[in-house]
């Protein structure tokens, strides 16, 4: 009988971790995702509104972001099973604050200094992750359901190196920034996916 | 068998019995561990995966959402509708739970053993 229950308790201990795993490896797929798939669709639209100097095509651009970010969940959650798990209070609107903060922020300081308003999103987007890490992401690993900071990692990349972007002239400071931005997407990707494998290994 | 491993599973089983009685079954367990794991599963797919009948399925599943441990919601697929099984918080508490009331079981059984 001890040994059956053993099998049990070795079968509900592997499932805890894999529980860990595939919430750590979502994590990670979908920043190589998001970071593929946004990465992309803005070198498109930089390239559209130079040849058309138009602010229509960037204004449609960022309209363009909701629908993408739906595909975005919707090859997540065809890559790893199981994304739909149980949350942590009001995931939501701590989702939306996360957000909508920095954006509002961003807003009042573009219209101070419409001169950096070209690269303002790469540090807002930083600001963001960090609001994610602070409302979402460190409540999930204290919870012990995430073995990784990928969030924190990101955030802390794009806003070290966000203040350089002011010494490049707006064109380049932009293209700069979504380049540093799928870098960095990439490393917080690869971190996380290394985190989770970690967890059958330590 | 020796003397001293029927005492110890005389003594096992009014513990064995206490512990929760919806998981407490080889079928259902299965079907938890797997939601556990991999979240929401259609009914098919949990079948297909544990090697059960759709019945058999179907029953665990009724027995767990009575007792609050699982969702079960008729969802659009692409090869048309599906009732997929999902644990519930309290789904997810009780197998956790029973996880650890087993392990420190088995290690009590192996203190008094030794």
């Amino acid at each position: 009988m001890e040994g059956s229950i053993e099998e049990i308790v070795n079968l509900g201990e592997f499932a805890k971790k894999l529980h860990i795993y595939f919430r750590t490896a979502s994590m990670g797929i979908s920043f190589l995702v998001f970071g593929a798939v946004f990465g992309g669709y803005w070198l498109v639209i930089f390239s559209i509104g130079a040849i058309y100097k138009s602010p229509w095509i960037f204004i449609g651009g960022a309209l363009g972001c909701i629908p993408l970010t739906f595909l975005c969940v919707f090859l997540v959650a065809k890559t790893v099973p199981g994304i739909r798990r149980e949350g942590i209070p009001n995931e939501g609107a701590r989702w939306v604050a996360s957000v909508i903060i920095p954006i509002a922020t961003a807003i009042l300081i573009s219209l101070l200094y419409p001169e950096a308003s070209s690269f303002l999103w790469y540090g807002v987007l930083g600001a963001s992750f960090l609001l994610v890490h602070l409302f979402i992401e460190r409540l999930l690993i204290s919870a012990g359901l995430l073995n990784a900071r990928p969030f924190l990692l990101a955030s802390i990349l794009i806003l070290l190196t966000f203040p350089a972007l002011f010494l490049l002239p707006p064109y380049i400071a932009s293209m700069t920034a979504l380049g540093l931005c799928l870098l960095f997407y990439s490393l917080a990707g690869v971190y996380a996916l290394a985190r989770a494998s970690k967890l059958f290994s330590e | 068998m020796p003397e001293h491993q029927n005492s110890s599973q005389s003594d096992a089983l009014p513990y064995l019995k206490k512990l929760d009685p919806v998981l407490m079954n080889p079928k259902r367990f299965m079907i938890a561990t797997l939601l556990y794991i991999f979240g929401p599963k259609s009914v098919g797919d949990i079948a297909k995966a544990l090697n059960l009948s759709l019945g058999d399925v179907d029953n665990h599943l009724r027995r767990m959402k009575r007792e609050g441990y699982v969702e079960l919601k008729r969802m659009p697929t692409f090869r048309g509708p599906r009732v997929f099984a999902r644990l519930t918080a309290k789904g997810i508490e009780e197998y956790e739970r029973l996880v650890d009331d087993l392990k420190n079981f088995a290690s009590g059984l192996r203190r008094g053993e030794s």
